[in-house]
């Protein structure tokens, strides 16, 4: 996929000219797309079908707060039982966040911002990613662990 | 041959993370860098998993490889690992235990696990990206 690939601006669906700068982290979300972070351009990119004549390309568009923002990271729940794990660089720790008492709703997004330096769950029909957790150095990886029961 | 472990529940490695907190994390966890402390909502609990230690810093990407986690630490190296210097890939047991460490040569930026033979990849800019196959299970 180029980096000035057309791409569907998934809140209004309208049809846009992506320009990435600086495709990041990659994952792939529970209905099997590409997930991948183009950080500094503050969006995300989904992919379905890659490689393929129906490939489709969606833009999504991170906002903070009401302004743009840059995302290293982002996670899907994998399992209730689950818990998070997310490195902070600048802080020198790698936290673990688990989510009581119902546990964490699969398919829900987590993404990490490193600039905002905040976790937070990701709305992924409009961008908006709402902080759950603050006040670290720079947020960086995400992994949700699954045990094995 | 090694035999894999199962995963431990959230419910039994909180024991775990509750020694490691009153052990002394939580002041390091409270002492991080120049920001505010962390703080978290509602339901949602924080805890401490690992902190950099023995010479390296700056944990970055981090991967599940089978029962273990794995942490790619960046060690202040220069981007395009111009100045020599080494990265430091850390394997972790699920209660934060070190298990091993290695060092690579490079600036390490991400980690992945090859689906199918499980093998753990790790590209250390400028060098080759290389793979260690993960141990057999019985």
């Amino acid at each position: 996929m180029a980096g000035n690939a057309n791409a569907i601006d998934l809140p209004t669906g309208a049809t846009v000219q992506l320009n990435l700068t600086d495709p990041d982290s990659m994952t792939v979300d529970p209905r099997g797309d590409i997930v991948f972070t183009s950080q500094a351009d503050g969006e995300l990119v989904f992919v379905r079908d890659p490689l393929t004549a129906s490939q489709t390309v969606g833009r999504l568009q991170i906002t903070l707060n009401g302004a743009a923002t840059t995302l290293d990271d982002t996670a899907f729940a994998t399992h209730p039982n689950a818990f998070l794990l997310f490195t902070d660089v600048s802080g020198d720790t790698i936290y673990r966040l688990d989510s009581a008492p119902f546990g964490f709703e699969p398919g829900t997004a987590y993404s990490g911002s490193d600039t905002a330096a905040v976790l937070g769950v990701l709305n992924l029909d409009n961008g908006v990613l709402t902080p759950i957790a603050t006040g670290f150095g720079s947020v960086r990886g995400l992994l949700f662990v699954t045990p094995i029961r | 041959m090694t035999p894999c472990r199962r995963l431990p529940s959230p419910a039994r490695l909180r024991p775990v993370v509750s020694k490691i907190l009153a052990c002394g994390c939580l002041a390091a966890l409270q002492a991080v860098a120049s920001h505010a402390a962390p703080a978290v909502k509602p339901p949602y609990q924080l805890s401490v998993f690992a902190q950099s230690e023995n010479g390296y810093s700056q944990p970055d990407s981090i991967v599940q490889w089978q029962d273990s986690i794995v942490v790619g630490f960046q060690n202040h190296v220069a981007k395009d690992g111009s100045d020599g210097k080494s990265s430091t890939i850390v394997q972790y047991a699920l209660n934060g235990r070190v298990q091993r460490t290695f060092s690579v040569p490079g600036h390490n930026d991400g980690l992945h696990v090859i689906a199918g033979t499980n093998d753990l990849c790790w590209p250390a800019t400028p060098m080759p990206s290389i793979c260690r196959r993960a141990p057999r299970c019985s």
